[in-house]
């Protein structure tokens, strides 16, 4: 029998898709009308928390899992929702968890499972994974920021009913 | 060809109906040779020189959005990524006074979660982008797939070692060929 995915127990997997949340950036108040920039947002992939972990969402054993999708959306517009000031989420970007592992610039990002259990409802998440950000926090953001733009996608947060 | 930028300029019309005719006609002979007059009448002709470089034209914009984002002195509320604070702008605007010309092209600018000012730069073979502190400036680069990144600390004497860097990493972003390799073509 075919084995299903289960996120709270089954180990990283090479071809796994791993996401990043994403959400609406402000603009500077006195920067209207300069050129736009087309890469991705540097701030979504700057750690901000004080463990050196970089939060990431485990999407789907080999590609973007629907059911997972469907699991992990109300828990980023909640998120987002959390924030001050709120953020809108608007999708994740997201890479094979054998990228990460491989890294850029001599910099690894080797994916760990670390399911949230603890809490009610949205505050759950057995998605979540992270990797850990060692070293000159900014140069790391950069290389993830590069990892994500180069080689992997972008999935889209459904518009709500 | 440098294009040279000014903050203003003013013409000054002389009527010679309303001012007293003071200046007397002098004929050529009587002025000295050119090679004897001195451009300065404080510094000799060595010492009087165009300014080393020539601001990017984006310049004066860029600090002006610069300046219009810098929180305001009373402003109390957490910051949510719409304003700088007042040292970062500054150590910003150093930065572009210094180095604009050898910079890729005009900026995209906004505050990281962090503080900091980033500005993401595009040129024709690569995308550079700075993070710019109050005690540093990174640069970080990606050039055919292979990272390039220059750290600078804001020292007195360094613009220039600066300058070359950033003109360096310019000049491979517009080539999309690493520097050794654009040397070994010359």
């Amino acid at each position: 029998m075919k084995h299903k995915w289960n996120p709270e127990t089954d180990p990283i997997g090479d071809k796994e898709r791993i996401g990043r949340r994403c959400f609406d950036q402000p603009e500077l108040v006195g920067a209207n009308g300069q050129p736009s920039f087309a890469g991705l947002d540097y701030r979504h992939f700057e750690e901000t928390g004080r463990d050196n972990q970089l939060s990431l969402d485990r999407l789907g054993s080999t590609g973007i899992d629907n059911r997972a999708k469907r699991y992990l959306q109300p828990r980023a517009v909640a998120h987002g929702a959390a924030r001050v000031p709120p953020k809108k989420f608007f999708g994740w970007c997201h890479v094979k968890a054998s990228v990460l592992a491989k890294g850029f610039s001599n910099l690894s990002f080797p994916v760990v499972a670390s399911p949230d259990q603890e809490g009610d409802g949205l505050q759950k998440n057995i998605h979540h994974a992270h990797v850990v950000v060692d070293g000159d926090a900014k140069i790391a953001a950069l290389c993830l920021r590069e990892i994500f733009a180069r080689q992997g996608g972008f999935e889209t947060a459904e518009e709500p009913e | 060809m440098a294009v040279a930028t000014a903050d203003g300029a003013v013409s000054v019309r002389i009527n010679p109906g309303i001012l007293p005719m003071l200046v007397q006609r002098l004929s050529l002979s009587e002025f000295p040779s050119l090679s004897e007059l001195l451009l300065s009448d404080y510094r000799p002709e060595t010492a009087v020189r165009a300014p080393d470089h020539v601001a990017a034209t984006w310049l004066n914009v860029v600090q002006r959005r610069i300046q219009n984002s810098i929180a305001p002195p009373n402003y109390t509320l957490e910051n949510d990524g719409r304003w700088l604070r007042p040292e970062i702008g500054e150590a910003a605007n150093a930065f572009f006074r210094a180095t604009s010309d050898v910079l890729p092209s005009e900026p995209h600018i906004y505050s990281s979660l962090g503080g900091d000012l980033v500005a993401e730069f595009s040129a024709s073979r690569g995308t550079m982008t700075t993070i710019i502190s109050q005690m540093s400036v990174i640069a970080f680069a990606v050039i055919g797939g292979v990272p390039v990144e220059r750290r600078f600390a804001p020292e007195p004497g360094a613009n220039e070692a600066v300058r070359q860097e950033l003109h360096r990493l310019t000049r491979m972003l517009r080539t999309g060929r690493h520097e050794t390799q654009v040397e070994s073509r010359d």
